[in-house]
């Protein structure tokens, strides 16, 4: 029932937005790193992602770009990087993201989670370019499953590009979320004390992206990055 | 049937006119308009018409909150308005109508010191791509209001921010209040921003999305740009840079708060990523010597929010002070033994830079005793139950030992500092100047001697037992086994010399660590390692990993693979900003404002790049390394170093005294804007003066005296020279 109800808000969501009196013909929240002083401020690593670089100009794009680093292990297989960005209602992420060409050979999966304010986390599908090779785990409503998935090319831009709610497959109740970051500056967010309207619902506030290898990629234990130059929430 | 439904919605649009909210304001009291809308939980802005020809956007919110907005009309009149909320999704709620009845006499404004006229952007080729204009100064003001208006036939830019800079455009910083999504066409009404006092020498509007406007074209256009404000400063001196200009804006950011993004509508409300902002106060114990600090000498809304907090701040029959009003537990978690201290200093302070005898002499209804009652309450728990009267404060509590099986202590609730601790005995010596002041202003001179005479047994015992003559440091505490814990914490040894329990020797010792010029064997970071963030000192030099039982995580972990990673935590090499306002203090009073003004360059220097809005994250995803935003307050201490360090003004028993040290190169520094018990002053201190002065204008009390000496003000504006301090 509770999936039920994510599933109408957020396709009512969608909806909403469609109707808005300035609907958006671009994203209404995105960063394209061009000022690496306020990407900083949403950004955060997590798990095997350990430091972040934001790069002026990539010499493959002369665009701007996130860098992020990376090492894998064998206990540690995701690479999470964490986006936090206004409460939002949306129906569409889409992310510009790239395995360099000079990293060893090894295959680089990527997948998403999302949390809304009232910390649920939902799980969206993996990076997929129609030739899958590998299934990753996912959370859906009957339990966990392998849900296909392709590797990231080495060398150019792939765009992962999902829309919500047919990509999403599960909602959770807080204190179950597949990545139990607590922030403890962000404190108590106090949503009790709002006054919402009873057909309410909460908004998204972070994603998790990540890159995840598999446990036996020849990238363990090594020093890799990631490029990404544009994210966009519609 | 179609003139029925036309009379119909014209009925309608009467009606709501008279449903309209009636208001009453005069032009030197703004009107405060209530708000509560909800969007889709989406975070969302205000927009204002005021009715008076302006627009003026609120600061992001979340959805749902209530607050209010404030205006000041410039002229009397009655004037209708509106209000709609725009969601950063771009969804926008229905305009609610308001009207507002003012009184008074028409105020003048504060002179145009810039302005441009139409201006169009180049074409953008992304919808991402940053376009902006800019409006540079002669100099550096102190701003009041941006005004943007439309350009005739073009759109007004719907998505953009407002920045100023203190260098020129060196670099730029965001006008927290000033950014904006999906913004309504405002048609011919002028776009206020305003800037409360931010000082800059220029402003300038980015474009922060760009669609094709009704041409077609992916432009931004705007009809004119006008800029207000005055030449003086808050903080003000005669060697003006991005020093000075800094000071101010870093007070503006993390002591008043006034243009920050708060989720709340209050000052000390928390923000969210990514508009990670300053906030005011925090109001409980631990922070109530600091808030006073902060507050006390402002005519602000957060000192009277302050006031009712403490007016019934409980505490237990036995005079222990609870954390905060609603539990005696930190965090509900376990008691800490600095909050008497704290609590004594602050609400002292509090009283000496009012005068606020209602507050001293209320009687609260839970504990039926008047604060002054209380505040001799909390010192006799400190004398009798941490007997304190044997010069050193000794925690009896079982939870609060300083051993392994411990929780933490004070603040600092990382460590396990309990029995004997140095943070604790070094603001224990603290409360008992406070009280000494205290019992003397209120004719105690017996029992203010008692207390003198007790603060100076507490300061030798506190060398004598916290000294560390290996390590040439001040330990954290001796536990209750009697080992003595010694991490290198730096914030326990700036805290005892920002209060001058070291004698000079030891003084140099500390600082000469710190400074890294003496490597301490054992120590994880020396030299210039412990200043790594530069924004203030590492808060411990040893890794908290080699004794993880005498650490509580909080529910993390000290492994270093995980959170408390040695320079990933702000209690396990991080920093902590507000001890750099003791850090300047205790350069200030053993290395004389050269020293000090050394540091304060250095801290200056990092708030030019970003006013230290910076998040860095470890590589667990915690945000905790660098603890100066969101839930940290008391950053606003460190501008604070101006007021009681440079400017000197210090609030006592017998007034304000005035003790400035400037530096050498400076001819005068000012506050143009100090509340000391009740009346607002300017004061000066002026190297060519030779007499103190005291003139009035209007309701500002202009106070002037010489850079060297010091002096006393009194109650009744008359100041005075003192020889002893």
């Amino acid at each position: 029932m509770r999936m039920l109800f994510i599933v109408m808000a957020l396709a009512s969501a969608a909806f909403g937005a469609a109707q808005a009196k300035d609907a958006p013909a671009v994203p209404v929240w995105f960063d394209a790193f061009q000022a690496p002083l306020e990407s900083r401020a949403g950004w955060q690593t997590f798990q095997a992602a350990y430091a972040l670089e934001f790069v002026s100009a990539l010499p493959e794009t002369g665009r701007p770009a996130l860098k992020a680093k990376a090492r894998f292990s064998k206990t540690n297989l995701s690479a999470v990087l964490i986006w936090r960005f206004p409460d939002l209602q949306m129906h569409r992420f889409r992310a510009r993201i790239m395995v360099p060409a000079n990293l060893p050979a090894g295959d680089v999966f990527f997948q998403m989670v999302a949390n809304n304010t009232q910390g649920d986390a939902l799980f969206f599908k993996p990076y997929l370019d129609g030739k899958p090779t590998y299934d990753l785990p996912c959370q859906t409503i009957e339990g966990l499953k392998q849900q296909p998935a392709s590797p990231l090319p080495h060398g150019k831009w792939a765009v992962y590009d999902v829309g919500l709610p047919g990509s999403l497959f599960f909602e959770q109740k807080k204190g179950k979320a597949a990545h139990p970051v607590q922030d403890m500056a962000l404190m108590n967010t106090g949503r009790d004390a709002l006054n919402l309207s009873a057909e309410s619902r909460p908004a998204m506030e972070v994603f998790f992206m990540s890159f995840q290898v598999p446990d036996n990629s020849p990238l363990l234990d090594k020093e890799v990055w990631f490029y990404i130059d544009l994210v966009e929430i519609y | 049937m179609r003139h029925i439904l036309a009379w119909f919605f014209v009925f309608l649009a009467g009606a709501g006119s008279l449903l309209a909210e009636e208001y009453a304001a005069d032009t030197q009291t703004p009107v405060r308009i209530p708000y509560a809308q909800d969007l889709h939980e989406e975070m969302l802005y205000y927009v204002f018409e005021w009715g008076d020809g302006t627009w003026s956007p609120s600061s992001l919110k979340r959805s749902g909150i209530q607050g209010f907005m404030e205006h000041r009309y410039a002229k009397p009149g009655r004037y209708e308005g509106r209000f709609c909320a725009v969601s950063i999704g771009g969804q926008r709620s229905d305009w609610t109508p308001f009207a507002v009845a003012v009184g008074g006499t028409e105020s003048v404004g504060k002179p145009v010191i810039a302005s441009r006229g139409a201006w169009s952007s180049g074409p953008a080729t992304n919808y991402w791509e940053r376009q902006g204009v800019a409006l540079e100064l002669d100099g550096y003001y102190a701003l009041d209001r941006l005004v943007l208006t439309k350009a005739p036939g073009k759109d007004f830019p719907s998505h953009f921010q407002i920045e100023y800079s203190i260098n020129r455009g060196e670099t730029w910083q965001k006008l927290n209040t000033a950014r904006c999504f999906f913004f309504p066409d405002p048609g011919n009404q002028q776009v206020v921003f305003s800037f409360n006092g931010i000082a800059a020498n220029a402003v300038r509007l980015v474009a922060t999305r760009i669609t094709p406007d009704s041409d077609g074209e992916m432009r931004i256009h705007l009809g004119g740009m006008e800029l207000t404000g005055a030449k003086e400063l808050l903080f003000d001196c005669s060697q003006r840079g991005p020093l000075i200009a800094g000071l101010n804006n870093m007070w503006y950011a993390y002591g008043s708060a006034v243009n920050e993004v708060h989720l709340d509508y209050v000052t000390w409300g928390q923000s969210k990523r990514p508009f990670e902002s300053g906030v005011s106060y925090m109001g409980n114990a631990e922070w109530i010597a600091w808030d006073a600090l902060e507050m006390g000498w402002t005519h602000s809304r957060e000192l009277e929010e302050l006031r009712a907090k403490w007016l019934d701040y409980p505490l237990d029959p036995d005079g222990y002070v609870w954390a905060c009003p609603g539990d005696p537990r930190h965090l509900f978690h376990n008691r800490h033994y600095d909050n008497n201290a704290c609590y004594i200093n602050g609400i002292v302070h509090y009283y000496f830079q009012t005068g606020d005898d209602a507050f001293i002499q209320h009687r609260c209804a839970a504990t039926g005793k008047t604060n002054l009652e209380k505040v001799r309450l909390a010192m006799r728990y400190q004398l009798e139950q941490l007997g304190g009267t044997n010069g050193v404060l000794t925690i009896t509590d079982p939870e609060v030992q300083g051993t392994p099986a411990s929780k933490s202590g004070n603040y600092w609730d990382y460590y396990k500092l309990g029995y004997q601790s140095a943070f604790d005995n070094a603001e224990f010596y603290r409360s008992l100047q406070s009280m000494a002041r205290l019992e003397r202003a209120m004719g105690g001179t017996e029992q203010a001697a008692e207390y003198a005479a007790l603060a100076a047994e507490t300061k030798d015992k506190f060398n004598e037992l916290f000294w560390n003559d290996a390590t040439g440091r001040y330990i954290g505490c001796i536990d209750a086994n009697g080992v003595r814990r010694d991490y290198g914490f730096t914030f326990v040894n700036l805290h005892a010399l920002g209060y001058g329990l070291a004698d000079p020797p030891r003084a140099r010792r500390i600082l000469d660590w710190l400074d890294g010029k003496r490597v301490i064997a054992g120590d994880t970071s020396t030299g210039p390692d412990i200043y790594h963030f530069k924004l203030g000192p590492r808060s411990n030099t040893i890794d908290m990993a080699k004794v993880p039982d005498w650490v509580e995580t909080w529910g993390g972990e000290l492994d270093p693979a995980r959170q408390g990673k040695y320079g990933m935590q702000i209690q396990n090499g991080g920093v902590i900003f507000y001890t750099s306002y003791y850090d300047l203090e205790a350069r200030l009073r053993y290395q004389g404002i050269d020293g000090a003004m050394k540091r304060l360059d250095g801290i200056m220097a990092e708030f030019e790049k970003d006013e230290l809005r910076r998040i860095d994250s470890n590589h667990v995803g915690h945000t905790l390394i660098l603890g100066v935003l969101l839930c940290f307050p008391e950053s606003g201490l460190v501008p604070m170093f101006y007021v009681d360090g440079i400017m000197g003004l210090r609030p006592g028993a017998e007034g304000l005294w005035i003790n400035p040290s400037l530096p050498r190169d400076w001819e005068w520094a000012a506050v143009n804007s100090y509340w000391f018990q009740g009346k607002e002053y300017a004061i000066c201190a002026d190297a060519t003066a030779t007499l103190p002065l005291v003139r009035q204008e209007g309701d500002r009390t202009l106070v002037t005296v010489p850079a060297i000496g010091r002096y006393i003000l009194g109650a009744d504006g008359q100041i005075t020279k003192k020889e002893d301090f």
